[in-house]
């Protein structure tokens, strides 16, 4: 009798031991990701006050009313503006480098450092660097280009500036995973290719493009992801200016918060924020099926 | 056999490294230009047209930048947020880590899902209502409200699974006959023989929360709290002559994680690819 409680005791133990380990995972999961999730959802339907609290329901009004600020329009705009010129370029130019660093020579570990070093470069460092050289009178870039633009200020080419600050930021990552990607390419498929006589523009779009797409496709999803949720280099660098061309959607949702306490935009633009994303991932998952071969 | 090609001797393999180093050199211009200013004096960095390479070079720059800011203040800050945390996430991450490869239970495949599901979740969609979280909890301005959402990550428990998935079982079994606990395994057999990737995983969260910006700036008002990452944009001096002192700042919150980066490249690019491309 005694026995079998003891082993009662014992098996429900060892039934709920593997949930004690998670508990501290899930109280951060729950409190900090899905709680606030369900919870920014929820009260995008509601009308909130300037304290965050809820005074009553409004259905879809929060987004209409912020689908119809021509400013939260134009911050989707830039958004997607800059996530055309920064993603794919910095993908681009780190599948170069991929190429250039593929064999291991005797300096391979010294330029494999310099072509992977931008990753760990911080937001923050990056965008007072290139502050400085976007410096129309004292910056460095206006000299060697030989050019007169006001980087920052000019609403033609802000966004251009600053995407050019997040490709560099992602070389370095991007880098990492061509490399390793493009050097675990079989030598026998890329030497038959060699006999075959294909020279080396014809060898990376047609043999190494389509080996390495798993890891492309990959790319693509996370810059997707990142570069869509960017406000970092708006916060320090341009506050949205001039003239609203560099404002993007969570810099908005951040202004609208943090700045005006209009809770009601906020939430409803960080849904909306959420929902473009998932659709350009969705998209791009898409594509995957088309493009992307895995062996 | 096509590695070896390259050791070929010949004048052609020694350019292309050239040219590979050179590449290298301008991808990081950016970083040598911030060196250069930092150690300019502020008349050359004024100078039309500017100049690239010092004609001087003094520290005055980094002088001024340690003595008339609380850039110390702000390091500290940083540390103690990024290290902490980082622990904390080591923790936590290896006792889910644990739970998702030596037990069955039910719900396993539902928690994991739930687990792997918070990384489509982005932290920016989710910034406003951790504020008022957090705020609720009093803790805007003090360490614990700048650390406590970056005390778990999924990615961090899913390298870590795998990790634990290719131990092997006997070992387990034969502590288990010896009548070792669960508890006991987990803490004197597993995480020791696992260390590679605890290394890994601290190295990459601290290297992250080290760098990371929006939080903290969001959580903190008071200026002693601040970390690097925020202080450095909001670095005042007396006189005229700023970039001189901040880009001295800025290579100095950078230099930590540049080291860090360089001694522990092959771990930190092991940890990226386990999370991201394995299982």
């Amino acid at each position: 009798m005694e026995k079998s409680v003891k082993n009662k005791k014992k098996s429900l133990a060892k039934k709920i031991e593997p949930f004690l380990y998670l508990i501290p995972a899930f109280i951060f999961f729950l409190a900090f990701t899905y709680y606030p999730f369900v919870k920014t959802i929820f009260s995008s339907f509601f009308t909130v006050n300037a304290m965050g609290k809820i005074r009553g329901f409004a259905g879809l009004e929060n987004y209409i009313s912020v689908l119809r600020n021509p400013a939260f329009i134009q911050s989707i705009k830039n958004t997607l503006v800059y996530v055309t010129m920064s993603s794919p370029l910095a993908i681009f130019i780190a599948l170069i480098l991929a190429m250039i660093a593929n064999k291991k020579t005797k300096l391979s570990s010294v330029y494999e450092m310099l072509y992977a070093i931008t990753m760990a470069v911080s937001l923050s460092v990056a965008a007072m660097i290139f502050q400085l050289m976007y410096n129309p009178a004292i910056g460095i870039l206006n000299h060697i280009l030989n050019t007169r633009f006001n980087w920052l200020n000019d609403k033609k080419i802000a966004m251009l500036a600053v995407s050019l600050i997040a490709v560099w930021m992602n070389i370095g990552y991007n880098f990492l995973f061509l490399l390793s990607s493009v050097r675990g390419i079989s030598s026998d498929v890329l030497e038959s290719a060699d006999l075959d006589g294909a020279n080396i523009f014809q060898r990376t779009w047609k043999i190494i493009i389509p080996l390495i797409s798993p890891t492309v496709f990959y790319l693509i999803c996370n810059s997707l992801a990142k570069n869509m949720m960017m406000s970092g280099l708006i916060l320090i660098l341009t506050q949205g200016g001039p003239q609203g061309s560099t404002e993007t959607m969570i810099s908005f949702m951040y202004k609208q918060s943090v700045n005006n306490l209009n809770y009601n935009d906020a939430y409803a633009a960080a849904i909306i924020a959420f929902l473009i994303t998932s659709v350009a991932m969705g998209v791009s998952f898409s594509f995957e099926k088309k493009g992307v071969y895995y062996n | 056999m096509r590695n070896s090609t390259y050791f070929v001797k010949g004048w052609k393999p020694v350019l292309f490294q050239i040219f590979a180093v050179v590449l290298g050199l301008f991808i990081i211009s950016p970083i040598i230009y911030a060196l250069f200013i930092s150690v300019m004096p502020a008349d050359q960095i004024l100078s039309n047209p500017p100049k690239i390479i010092p004609r001087t070079v003094i520290l005055d720059n980094y002088k001024k930048a340690i003595e008339s800011t609380r850039l110390g203040r702000y390091m500290w800050n940083s540390l103690v947020i990024a290290g902490i945390s980082s622990v904390v996430r080591i923790i936590t991450a290896s006792m889910a880590a644990f739970a998702f490869s030596f037990f069955e239970f039910k719900g396993k495949g539902f928690l994991f899902t739930l687990t792997m599901g918070t990384v489509m979740i982005p932290g920016d969609v989710v910034l406003v209502t951790n504020y008022q979280t957090v705020a609720k909890l009093g803790l805007v301005n003090t360490y614990l409200g700048m650390m406590i959402i970056f005390m778990v990550s999924a990615l961090n428990i899913f390298v870590m699974r795998q990790n634990f998935l290719s131990f092997s079982k006997e070992i387990k079994e034969a502590s288990e006959v010896d009548g070792c606990s669960n508890l006991r395994f987990f803490a004197t057999i597993l995480l020791p023989l696992n260390r590679p990737v605890l290394t890994t995983v601290f190295i990459s969260a601290f290297i992250g929360t080290w760098n990371t910006y929006l939080w903290p700036m969001l959580v903190t008002n008071d200026d002693a709290m601040r970390t690097v990452q925020v202080g450095v944009t909001m670095l005042n001096f007396p006189d005229g002559t700023v970039y001189g002192p901040i880009m001295a700042a800025s290579i100095l919150v950078l230099l930590p994680v540049m080291v860090m980066f360089i001694i522990f490249r092959r771990q930190i690019v092991g940890g990226l690819m386990g999370g991201a491309i394995k299982g």
